[in-house]
Formats: C-alpha cells, sequence, structure tokens
C-alpha cells in the first residue's frame, strides 16, 4: 500500500475501531471517533468516547496492548495498525475541535450512502480519551486476496 | 436481552466490528460485513477468508462484537464464545448464498465465498449505553422499523386475487398491484424460468416503467442464483454489500486476478434492498419473484415469511393458468395438436417464446388486420392501473444507469459497462400468453 494512500486514513471521514484484551484474555471493542500522528506513523494517538470507551482504555492500561482499524467507509479500503499503549490520558480541551471536526467528516461520508448526519453527529464524542500507540505493525485490511498483509 | 429485538442490527446495513485476541493476548479488530441471527443465545460469523480473526478463535475462543441499529446508530455489544465452524447444512447454505448473490453479481465468484460459518454461544448482550448523546438516545427508543401489521389481512387479499384470475394476464397484474397495495411492495418482478435456456425471463413488472422480457441467466446475480439454489434470499443494506464485494474485486484485480464485469439488474439502480424468491411447485421451478425497495431496512423476516407464502401460490397459480391456457388453445394450433402439449417444459417455453416476441416487437404484426380480442381488452385497461402496451420491435437497454455505475469509491472501469438487455417499454406492462404455433421453439 502506497505511503500517501496509508495518509489518507488520517485525513478524515474514515470509521476507526479499537481493540484491545483484558488479562484474562477476554477482548473488547469500541468505535474510535479520530486519529491523527505527528510523527510519519511511527506514534498514532487514538481519540475514543469516555462513555463507551472504559473497559477499552481499562484493557490498553492492563495489557498495553492496541490494535486500531481505520476503514474508507465508501470503498471498504482499510488498514489495521497493531502497537503499544504508551500513553492513555484524558484528551486535552484543545482536542475537542479537531475531534468534532473528525466526527463532521465522518458524517459527511456516511450521508453519502444514506444516514444522515443527525444521526451521525449524535455519537457521543465528548469527552474522549487520548491513547499513544506506539506503531509495531500496520496490515492492509481491505476485503480480498491482500487482507492481512503486512504494509511497509 | 433478547437478540431478537435487535433483528434490525443483524441485516448487515452497518458493518458491526469484531475483536479477538490470539493466545499471546495480541488483540485484532476488524469489521464483518454481518452478525448472523441465529437463535437467542446462538450468531455465526461469515468466513470468506482465512483470516487473522479465524485464527485467533482455534485459540482463545472469545470474542466481542458491537452492532447497531441502522436507523438509530444505536449500539449493542455481543460477549461470545466461538463453538465450531459449519462448511455445510442450513446455516451454511444460507450464509452463503447471501455472499454468492454479491460475488456474482460483481464477478467474484469463486474468489469471495463462505469458506465456514463460525458458530458462537452469545454470553452476554447489551445495550452501550451512552454511545449516543442523550436526546438521540431517547428519539431512538422510539424508532419502530418494523412493517404495517396488516399481513394477515394482505394475505388473504392477495390470495383471492390470485385464486380468481383465470389467465395468466389478471393473475400476475392483479397480484403485483395486491403486493403494492397492501404490503407496500411497489416495486415487484416475476420471471419465468427458461431450463433448457438455463435462463429467466421477465414476464411481469410493477413499478420501473417497463422490463418484460429481460432475462437473467441462471446463476448470474441476486435473481439468477436464486433461481438456481431454489432458496428465499433476503438482502438488506444492499449497497453495503455491494460496496464490500466491490472491494474484493478491486483488491482482486489490483492483485493481478482478471474477472468478468459486474452484472446490471434488471431493476431499481439505486436499490437498498431485495428480496428475491423462487417460484416453485413441488420439485419444479416454475420462475422468480423479486421484490426491491430504495430502504435499506425494507424487509424483515415476517415479509420474508408472507412472502414465502405468496410466492408459492402465485407458483400455483401459473401453473394452473398455463395449463387452462393449454386446455383453451386454439383448435388449428399446432400446439394443441402436437404431442404432449401438457409438458411443463414445453408449456413455460411456448409462453416464454411469446414473452421475447413481445420483447422484441415494437409494433403490431402487419398480418393482424383486427386486433387480438386481448388486445382490446388491453386498450380497455389502459386507463387503469396497470396499464397494457403495444409490443415494441426491438430489444432496448435498461434505462437509467446501471447499479454499479457512479458508486462512490468505485473507479470508473469502461469494461465493467453493463452489457446491452432487453428491456422496458414506457411503463409497467404486462403481457398475457397466447397459445403458440411452434412449440418448444423459443
Amino acid at each position: 500500500m502506497p505511503r500517501e494512500t496509508l495518509r489518507s486514513f488520517f485525513t478524515g471521514g474514515v470509521s476507526v475501531i479499537v481493540g484491545t484484551v483484558d488479562a484474562g484474555g477476554a477482548p473488547a471493542c469500541c468505535r474510535g471517533i479520530a486519529i491523527a500522528t505527528t510523527d510519519d506513523f511511527e506514534t498514532v494517538t487514538v481519540y475514543v468516547p469516555v462513555a463507551t470507551a472504559q473497559a477499552t482504555v481499562d484493557n490498553a492500561g492492563a495489557t498495553r496492548r492496541v490494535a486500531v482499524g481505520c476503514s474508507h467507509p465508501l470503498s471498504h479500503e482499510s488498514i489495521q495498525i497493531k502497537g503499544i499503549a504508551r500513553d492513555i490520558r484524558p484528551a486535552e480541551a484543545d482536542a475537542e475541535v479537531f475531534v468534532r471536526r473528525r466526527l463532521e467528516e465522518f458524517a459527511a461520508v456516511l450521508e453519502q450512502i444514506g444516514l444522515p448526519p443527525h444521526v451521525t453527529m449524535s455519537v457521543a464524542h465528548w469527552p474522549a480519551f487520548a491513547i499513544d500507540v506506539s506503531v509495531e505493525e500496520v496490515f492492509d485490511q481491505t476485503p480480498g486476496p491482500r487482507a492481512g498483509v503486512p504494509i511497509g | 436481552m433478547k437478540l431478537s429485538s435487535l433483528s434490525a442490527c443483524f441485516q448487515g446495513v452497518i458493518p458491526s466490528i469484531v475483536a479477538s485476541s490470539d493466545a499471546h493476548g495480541l488483540p485484532n479488530i476488524t469489521y464483518v460485513s454481518q452478525v448472523f441471527l441465529i437463535d437467542e443465545t446462538h450468531v455465526a460469523l461469515s468466513c470468506q477468508f482465512f483470516n487473522k480473526t479465524r485464527r485467533n478463535l482455534s485459540e482463545n475462543p472469545r470474542a466481542a462484537v458491537e452492532i447497531y441499529d441502522p436507523v438509530s446508530f444505536q449500539a449493542y455489544r455481543l460477549e461470545l464464545r466461538f463453538l465450531r465452524e459449519e462448511t455445510t447444512g442450513p446455516l451454511f447454505d444460507t450464509m452463503a448464498m447471501r455472499i454468492q448473490a454479491i460475488a456474482s453479481h460483481t464477478g467474484m465468484e469463486g474468489v469471495f465465498r463462505l469458506i465456514g460459518a463460525d458458530v458462537f454461544e452469545v454470553v452476554s448482550a447489551g445495550r452501550v449505553e451512552g454511545f449516543l448523546t442523550a436526546g438521540a438516545a431517547d428519539a431512538a427508543d422510539q424508532v419502530s422499523v418494523t412493517g404495517l401489521r396488516t399481513e394477515l389481512r394482505g394475505l388473504q387479499l392477495v390470495s383471492e386475487r390470485i385464486n380468481r384470475a383465470d389467465d395468466l394476464e389478471t393473475l400476475l397484474a392483479a397480484t403485483l398491484d395486491a403486493l403494492d397495495v397492501y404490503f407496500g411492495f411497489a416495486y415487484t418482478i416475476v420471471l419465468l424460468a427458461d431450463d433448457p435456456a438455463q435462463k429467466l425471463v421477465t414476464i411481469a413488472c410493477r413499478g420501473y416503467g417497463g422490463g418484460v422480457g429481460a432475462e437473467v441467466a441462471m446463476g448470474e446475480g441476486l435473481i439468477g442464483t436464486v433461481g438456481r439454489e431454489r432458496r428465499v434470499l433476503r438482502m438488506t443494506g444492499l449497497n453495503e454489500s455491494l460496496r464490500y464485494g466491490r472491494a474484493v474485486r478491486r483488491s482482486f484485480l489490483s492483485d493481478g486476478g482478471s474477472s468478468r464485469p459486474e452484472i446490471p439488474l434488471p431493476g431499481l439502480p439505486d436499490a437498498q434492498s431485495a428480496l428475491v424468491m423462487p417460484l416453485s411447485v413441488e420439485d419444479r421451478l416454475i420462475g422468480v419473484l423479486a421484490v426491491e425497495s430504495r430502504d435499506p431496512v425494507a424487509f424483515g423476516e415476517w415479509h420474508e415469511a408472507y412472502l414465502d407464502i405468496i410466492a408459492n401460490q402465485i407458483a400455483l397459480g401459473i401453473d394452473r393458468v398455463m395449463d387452462a391456457d393449454e386446455t383453451a388453445a386454439p383448435a388449428d394450433s399446432p400446439s394443441s395438436s402436437q404431442a404432449a402439449p401438457t409438458d411443463t417444459i414445453q408449456r413455460q417455453r411456448r409462453t416464454l417464446t411469446y414473452y421475447r416476441g413481445v420483447s422484441r416487437q415494437r409494433v403490431p404484426h402487419p398480418q393482424r388486420a383486427r386486433p387480438h380480442p386481448l388486445e382490446t381488452a388491453a386498450r380497455v385497461e389502459e386507463a387503469g392501473p396497470h396499464r397494457l402496451h403495444q409490443p415494441r420491435a426491438s430489444p432496448r437497454p435498461i434505462p437509467g444507469p446501471a447499479r454499479g455505475e457512479g458508486q462512490p469509491g468505485e473507479p470508473a472501469d469502461p469494461a465493467a459497462q453493463p452489457a446491452p438487455r432487453e428491456v422496458p417499454g414506457a411503463a409497467d406492462h404486462l403481457h398475457r400468453p397466447r397459445p403458440l404455433r411452434a412449440p418448444g421453439r423459443g
């Protein structure tokens, strides 16, 4: 997958999901609202709603293992990032604008496939946790024969 | 929480998410196109490719799934325990057929297929509190996607119309009208099977502005798959499924594979759901009934159950009427004097010959100076709800964009343009088959 395509998952209008597992092997999942990188994918920061991500952040705090999926809803082009949670914290107040903008961009994409924007915007998104994930592996997760192939 | 109360979430309109973990505690997260509801304590996930989730489940049977209501977006979480993989049997067949239909439609037969149905015990299920903001959550509680509840009365009335009909035209017109009026099925197609040619031929449709004569190869696309498998296919979130199929197609092609173009469907270019039923009498396939809607959650389980009953009646009605037509064939018609006049295949082929002829004619036959009595009747009917039209001269392509063209995310592919198809006139029309003079042809 070209680097440019990889970058497209960090520009908005993307579905973000997060998976973790507790120390006993029980997985948990939740939707993320936004994802960002400031060091060219060495680290990603994923924002998950406080309202729905408690089990996810508890697991990430306990086992440090995090899986993050990103997908373009219209094309199903997808990646999965696997890494180690380096920091888990309540998202800073100045991130709220960014998180809300990402949700609006996601809503605009879903509108194209029939979900009214007000429905998407009704998803709780703030306050949020910010999870910094040190990226270890990235996989192509687009449905098809290349699903599961490592990228980069 | 009763899983059956979440039936809309299991229709595959909004992809669900599933988290699993390997034996070393490394999590995996992915989307799943549909979580299949088996009963109140079991669900199944489809395995189309040998993937990480499948490998994880063999090491650690625990999984977490989040599903979404397609109308309100309310989320629900299921805690699952993997029990077994099924590669044969009714569950596998049911799940496989949906995938086969999409694979066939997108030219991905054999590439995109069900490998196994992974069956899970549902350990717990619950609403994700706080997923929606307070006001939206309250509104979501009031949303109902349950269809109209006059189905018993509707079923009775449809049955009456089918039983009263003494010719194919009346039967089909009355039935499709009743399905619209009493069930809200505004877009319907009836196709008759042409077994020797391995095709299905449209003999009646409603809501499309034409379509009689359109053909579907057995096994191709949603309708052809139902014709071949002779099983009901309920597709909700059709666009979502097609996008998924196209994603597989793009990935396959970019990986060096090759495939035939996507198949255009003889229906709504922007259908969001479809219910396709085989019309069978005993072990014979009479044809296929297809119903479409622009509503992604138009068809629930009760629609499927009731339409299954109606489809059986339509099949019996068509069979009965074709028998009657055969008996009433004019004495000078070779079809009535030759051998095996009641043979089912011969009867169906003669009927199809007529309908194919209808779709290929634009003007009345020049040798017929006087209108056929049925055409006179047709003109009388033209003012009514089922306008009957003069036959058209040559095949025309289906009007409007074929499904798949211009879809967001789908790259322009000149090779994927739909092949020309016979089809429509200017409005809904139904044609009555007449005894034909060349039995067995067509």
